[in-house]
């Protein structure tokens, strides 16, 4: 049993020591980004860590709520102003890593470590005084068994992912699955399959997702919807099945090593990777998310999802739609530079999004130890494609500023490239059974907003890049970002 | 005998006392000097006395700097001769005044008013006296001649006496002299001397007259192939931008006399040939042109006085000083030769304008000659408080007058401004060529003497030449400007470096560096790294030392990695000063052929070189911060940025002689001679040191090296409760800790439902589960007293006995605080409702603090139940005569009240001291029992 145990963290410490892999290029944009949108670090106390881990604006609109791994919840006042100069109040401590927090009717609605608990500051002094335990049904065994909380969905429940106990194993009751924890505290399982969560919540249509991590079953990081009776592909949580005799559990396991493409067929229950994000290139270790619902006050990127990173401190953007009944979407780079492990993103009441985390315990590119920052648009647009969107015969590209009609109806103009993971149970997996398909026509709407390409050799299953290197705007500026990286699960009829 | 037994402790008692009395130095002046001399050599530890040479009480590098300067009150140890024996070294930190080098004695200067001045004479001719003060070595005292009273040699040496006792042992003697010894002989050994003192080398004359020429934009009027193209053009002041963000007043004062109201302007007086009527009419027109064209208003700052002293300080150390003229407190400018002058600010600018103005220069002067000098917005608020003590107020009564405005945009293009100020006037007409600068005459136009321009009176701008200004710039039209001046790589440099006034703050190839008279500006936030933690780099072959990209991302983006250093890298523009890294990647080379040792195993060169930056190997992290964590004695730049910043060759160089590439570097040679001073640790120097560099590759994953200082973490409990959920050893995850006041703690198991720990001291150490991933323990900072597992309270027909999984019937409910935020722990045992609240008590009369539990249980309406409640479990279990339990690891247990408790054995033939409860439906019972923690 001892020899059992030490096995493995032996292994774990050794491939930690001598990680020399190099965390990734830098996309290299990050002084033009900043032209558009401009990063403002909101000062730190220095007597206390803040290692933010969720963050919730509270109702007057004034104060910024911070959820941190160190288990406080810190009301910060003055963190929208333009030029941030916050002061902090601590509301509550001795929690267990906050990843999830909401304010609603009056009291905080948190996910730690041990439980999804209601806090509440009964008496109004300013500090909290009631935890109450909403639901603690789920096991926690080690340490790397985080517990990510949704904000309330519109009937109140708040969604948790679960991680495994290990990448490999799951040792106590719901390691690997999601729960939903309703507003009265029942728990209701909702799928299998989860490996190692790092953000949770609504996509642009309000259905509820999660950010997956690179490893075991899955080649990259992904968004994936969380799809009720739905599995998420890591198998080893099917044991909990039994706990839960009103779920079926999978008549068959997937195979190893297989394709994706291949295994949904085999296995019913196996909720496609919705949107992709290329390892390295799109971030390595995904976190929180947030949809932009600002009106516009964060630029022309209305209703997108907006996505950290841990490893690479990164932001980038997803969009999403279900097609044939299938969510499915595509990632694009958006800013770089941050100073920390992001874990956590929020938009203010002013429209800024705020940023922050750690880089504590994993390769992490920026240096600080902990960060909040503010990303705060300039009112510049830039030219950017804003989204890509599969169609019967292709894709259609939206731009944020008009593009240059020639260029732009110039179908070999479009560089493609598809890609797929091995879907298997060894850590993550190369790209493979690369494609090149071929734009063959290329048809600018009348505002030079909307490219429809037609793709005849599209791969289902397969992730579909786009490089534009060559699409300029109509005043001749090149793309800020010319990639984009759309997941393609199914081509609608 | 037994009076002979008390004579001997009376002396060792004497002679312990004695001992005491005694100074280090006068212990160390007892022994042989020789011997010490001998023993620092053999057993001195040559990176400790690197850091007791640079530590404030020592201090010894504030006299003894490095070769650069000449005027120190030390000799230049790194140029002791090779012959001064490691002797003399020992005798003259015991007995300074013993032997003093020639010149190192203290000079007494009393002057006429009755002062009397220590110091050392740094310059002295007919008129004056300069000393430097003793006292405080950046001082220098200025002396007339006719003030002077009397000069004495004194026969103390500068070096204090003593020194010695300022270091803890005998020991740290023997490391400081063997530093000492290393510097001696590193300066000797090293092959190439090192470059001696800044600012010697000046620019040739055409090169010079070049840049004057650009500077002054000649070529806005004067078409000139040779002057663009080296470095960006000069750009005057965003009109647009400015006039929102300045008073008209001074516009206009300014526009009518430029030279008078800002003397040493590059701009120049276009109104000489008018009337004083004519001029005041036409820079009132154009200032109504130009408000009239502003973009934007400066948003309004209020003047804030408490922002005054902040903003000194600022300017005193961020980098202002360095071209700017130093200021009083009260902003007064004192001025300072080669200072760039800033006007009247206060006349000039709204507060807000200057803010504004600070906070980003390039936005209305894009051509970076004055950069962005990274101050956040408080900052430039504070600078700007600072610089605008005697605001002027805005006028009420200026009003916009079209029918000027109008004027004045016709005085504009008439005199030509908008040749300069290009963004004013859309579509201008088309000018008149002047000239080209090749076929301009000597002497002629722009360049007419004052007396022959006094004599005329043409239109000519007036640039206010000086004498020399004027010869140079005739000179290279007379002699070089037809000819396209040829600029080698290093030409170019130069210009940049010139042009952007780099060579205030650093040194290349003896161009530039901080001068004498701002040299105290420059500033530290740790003394410890002597002139390195406060002098901007050499800029000296920095073309082979850094990485390209880094040396951009420092260039255009401000990046630093001298957190200690006071005085900001600031930003210039990509479009400024991007090609400069191209220059010097061009053109810098190391110079010699750097070999790199071969090896086999990267991982084991890479374990090596971990070792090698240890405590246990060359102790680098002494110094050295290591992934921002700071060492405890100075900040020396990041271990983990090395290899990003640096080129490999470079780094091998320098690690051999380190003060060759950085005269004021604090860092000792490891390999002096080539030599591992560790030949203990494998391999020769060019092996030791690829071993560091493949550690170094890692960056920010690099492994910790021993020694690296981590401040221990602790949860201080002081008048209130403090909570923290984690796990605790004997709990699973589930465990919450409470530290109340008085020194006592436990831990809660929220899975199992019980007291899992109690203990007494200090709360807790969560940097098990605060540091890495966080896969430890919070650990209580006290002897824990453990209990067994399993919920305390259960039926006692069927209790569920522990395993690894969770009690079924239990279900934790949270917990409330209280105003000592003392949580009230809450589960359920079916539908029972518990609730329990622990309370820090007073036992008896006594100080000490012991702990109170009460437990209520609430039976639901529809049920009753049995229950027991388990207190304790060990393997005995016994009562005092006081009714107190006692348990063998010490904790002694009170029932209180008429609980019926017993002591029974268990199956697993241990004793368990336990109560047992019948409740009724509706009914509560109340447990209270006290905690006797030992």
């Amino acid at each position: 049993m001892m020899n059992f145990f030490i096995q493995p963290m032996l292994l774990l410490s050794i491939t930690v020591a001598y990680q020399q892999e190099p965390l990734g290029e830098y996309w290299g944009t990050g002084e033009r980004e900043s032209q558009y949108y401009r990063m403002v670090d909101v000062p730190l106390p220095e007597a206390m860590a803040i290692e933010a881990g969720s963050f919730e604006v509270m109702p007057n609109g004034k104060q910024l709520a911070i959820a941190t791994r160190r288990g406080d919840i810190l009301l910060a006042d003055g963190v929208f102003q333009k030029y941030p100069q916050p002061t902090f109040d601590t509301f509550a401590s001795g929690l267990d890593e906050v990843f999830g927090m909401a304010y609603r009717d009056g009291s905080f609605w948190v996910t730690q470590q041990t439980e999804t608990t209601r806090i509440t500051d009964s008496n109004q002094d300013g500090k909290a005084d009631q935890f109450e335990t909403l639901s603690d049904a789920w096991g926690f065994r080690h340490y790397h068994e985080f517990s990510f909380g949704s904000k309330p969905d519109a009937d109140g429940n708040i969604w948790v992912a679960l991680c495994l106990s290990k990448s490999y194993h799951s040792d106590a009751p719901f390691r690997g699955w999601c729960v939903k924890i309703t507003p009265d505290g029942k728990t209701i399982p909702v799928c299998s399959g989860i490996r190692s969560p790092c953000g949770i919540g609504p996509n642009e249509h309000d259905v509820m997702f999660y950010a997956e991590s690179q490893g075991p079953w899955n080649g990259s990081c992904s968004l994936k919807v969380l799809q009720p009776g739905g599995f998420m592909g890591h198998p080893v949580s099917f044991n909990w099945y039994d706990l839960v005799p009103e779920m079926e559990k999978p008549e068959v396991e997937p195979n190893t090593p297989s394709r994706l493409e291949t295994e949904r067929q085999r296995v019913k229950e196996l909720v496609p990777y919705a949107v992709v994000f290329p390892y390295k290139r799109m971030g390595r270790s995904i976190s929180g998310f947030v949809v932009d619902r600002t009106g516009g006050k964060f630029g022309p990127f209305e209703n997108q999802i907006f996505i950290g990173d841990f490893s690479l401190g990164v932001v980038m953007r997803a969009t999403t739609e279900k097609i044939n009944g299938v969510w499915q979407g595509a990632c694009y780079p958006f800013r770089e530079g941050f100073a920390t492990g992001l874990l956590a993103v929020q938009f203010t009441p002013n429209g800024n999004l705020i940023a922050g985390g750690t880089n504590r315990g994993w390769p992490v590119r920026g240096p600080k130890a902990y960060a909040i920052q503010r990303l705060d648009w300039t009112g510049l647009t830039p030219f950017e494609i804003k989204q890509v969107q599969v169609t019967p015969k292709g894709f259609r590209l939206e731009f944020t500023l008009p593009v240059n009609r020639e260029l732009a109806g110039q179908p070999e103009n479009y560089q493609l490239g598809t890609f797929t993971h091995i879907y298997q149970q060894g850590y993550g997996s190369p790209e493979v059974d690369q494609t090149t398909p071929t734009a063959t026509a290329a048809t600018v709407s009348a505002d030079g907003l909307t490219v429809l390409l037609e793709v005849p050799d599209r791969v289902k299953g397969h992730v579909h890049e786009f490089y534009l290197g060559k699409i300029n705007s109509s005043t001749g500026e090149p793309l800020l970002h010319p990639d984009a990286y759309y997941t393609l699960n199914e081509i609608p009829e | 005998m037994k009076f002979g037994f008390l004579g001997i402790g009376l002396l060792v008692l004497l002679w312990a006392t004695d001992l005491q009395a005694q100074s280090l130095t006068e212990k160390l002046m007892a022994e042989d000097p020789a011997r010490l001399a001998e023993e620092a050599r053999e057993r001195g530890d040559i990176v400790r006395g690197a850091i007791l040479y640079h530590q404030a009480n020592t201090n010894c590098a504030k006299c003894h700097r490095a070769s650069a300067e000449q005027d120190r009150f030390g000799p230049n140890l790194s140029e002791l001769s090779k012959d001064s024996a490691d002797l003399s070294i020992v005798e003259s930190i015991l007995a300074p005044s013993k032997v003093i080098k020639e010149g190192y004695e203290t000079i007494v200067a009393s002057t006429l008013d009755g002062a009397v001045h220590y110091g050392m004479v740094v310059e002295k001719d007919a008129d004056q006296i300069v000393l430097r003060d003793q006292s405080n070595i950046d001082l220098l005292i200025t002396i007339r001649t006719e003030d002077l009273d009397e000069l004495q040699t004194g026969r103390k040496s500068m070096m204090p006496e003593g020194l010695a006792d300022q270091l803890a042992n005998r020991q740290q003697f023997l490391d400081l002299v063997r530093y000492v010894i290393d510097i001696k002989e590193r300066g000797s050994a090293a092959e190439e001397q090192v470059v001696k003192g800044p600012r010697l080398r000046r620019l040739s004359d055409p090169l010079e007259a070049r840049i004057l020429m650009h500077e002054h934009q000649c070529n806005s009027c004067h078409s000139s192939a040779s002057l663009a193209g080296v470095v960006s053009d000069r750009q005057p002041p965003d009109l647009k931008w400015l006039a929102g963000r300045t008073h008209p007043s001074y516009l206009e004062s300014y526009i009518a006399d430029p030279h008078g109201v800002k003397p040493g302007t590059l701009m120049p007086h276009t109104l000489g040939h008018l009337s004083q009527t004519e001029v005041a009419a036409h820079a009132e027109a154009i200032t109504h042109f130009l408000v009239g064209s502003a973009e934007k208003t400066a948003a309004p700052v209020l003047a804030d006085t408490t922002a005054i002293s902040p903003g000194y300080e600022l300017f005193q150390s961020v980098g202002c000083v360095a071209c700017h003229a130093p200021r009083n407190q009260d902003g007064t400018e004192q001025p300072l030769e080669d200072s760039l002058p800033l006007g009247d600010l206060n006349a000039k600018y709204l507060l807000g304008g200057l803010v504004e103005f600070l906070e980003d220069p390039l936005k209305s002067r894009i051509s970076g000659r004055m950069p962005n000098m990274q101050l956040t917005h408080y900052e430039a608020v504070e600078l700007a408080n600072f610089l605008l003590q005697k605001p002027v107020e805005p006028s009420n009564s200026w009003q916009l007058d079209p029918a000027k405005v109008a004027q004045g945009k016709a005085m504009f293009l008439q005199l030509g401004c908008h040749r300069c100020h290009d963004n004013m006037i859309a579509s201008p007409p088309p000018t008149l060529a002047s000239t080209a600068i090749p076929m301009l005459r000597p002497g002629k136009g722009c360049l007419q003497s004052a007396q022959a321009k006094e004599s005329s009176s043409t239109e000519v701008p007036d640039y206010q030449f000086t004498d020399q200004e004027r010869d140079l710039i005739n000179g290279y039209i007379s002699n070089h400007a037809r000819e396209n001046l040829a600029l080698t790589t290093n030409d170019r440099i130069d210009v940049s470096l010139r042009t952007f006034n780099c060579i205030a703050c650093h040194d290349r190839d003896q161009l530039g560096g901080v001068t004498d008279m701002r040299n105290p500006h420059f500033q530290t936030d740790d003394l410890n790294l002597g002139d390195q933690g406060r002098i901007p780099p050499t800029l000296t072959g920095v073309g082979s030392k850094l990485d390209a990209p880094w040396m951009r991302d420092v260039l255009v983006n401000g990046r630093g990695i001298r957190p200690y250093m006071k005085t900001r890298m600031p930003q210039y523009g990509a479009d400024n000063v991007e090609p400069l890294v191209e220059l010097f990647q061009a053109t810098d080379r190391l110079g010699t052929n750097v070999e790199f040792a071969k090896f086999d195993d990267q991982k084991k060169m890479r374990e090596l070189g971990r070792t090698l930056v240890g405590n246990k190997g060359l102790n680098c992290v002494a110094c050295h911060t290591y992934q921002y964590k700071m060492s405890d004695t100075m900040p020396a730049v990041d271990l983990t940025e090395m290899a990003e910043r640096l080129n490999k060759d470079w780094f091998y160089e320098y690690m051999l002689r380190p003060q060759k590439y950085s005269p004021n570097t604090v860092m000792p040679s490891f390999w002096p001679g080539g030599r591992a001073i560790r030949e203990d640790l494998e391999g020769d120097a060019a092996y030791q040191i690829e071993a560091i560099w493949q550690y170094l590759l890692d960056g920010r994953q690099a492994p910790m090296p021993d020694g690296v200082v981590r401040k221990p973490m602790e949860i201080v409990v002081t008048d209130k409760a403090r909570m923290l959920r984690r796990k605790y050893p004997g709990i699973g995850k589930r465990g919450i800790g409470v530290g109340y006041p008085g020194e006592v703690n436990l831990a809660f198991d929220a899975e199992h439902l019980r007291l899992a720990t109690l203990w007494r001291g200090k709360f807790l150490d969560p940097s098990g589960v605060w540091r890495g991933q966080g896969s430890g323990e919070a650990r209580p900072m006290g002897r824990p007293i453990q209990f067994a597992k399993g919920p305390d309270l259960d039926s006692s027909a069927h209790p569920w006995v522990d395993d690894s999984g969770r009690p079924p019937n239990h279900r934790f409910r949270g917990y409330t605080l209280d105003s000592q935020q003392q949580p009230t722990f809450q589960y359920e045992i079916g539908d029972l409702a518990v609730q329990e609240t622990y309370h820090p008590i007073q036992e008896g009369d006594s100080e000490v603090t012991q702990l109170q539990r009460i437990v209520r249980i609430a039976a639901p309406e529809t049920s009753a139940a049995s229950l027991r409640f388990r207190v304790a479990k060990a393997d005995t279990i016994s009562q005092s005569s006081d009714g107190t339990y006692e348990l063998p690891n010490g904790l002694k247990i009170r029932v209180v009240g008429e609980l019926p408790a017993s002591v029974i054995d268990t199956a697993d033939g241990q004793k368990q001291l336990q109560v047992t409860i019948e409740l009724n439906t509706k009914e509560t019972q109340r447990l209270v029992f006290e905690y006797l923690i030992p």
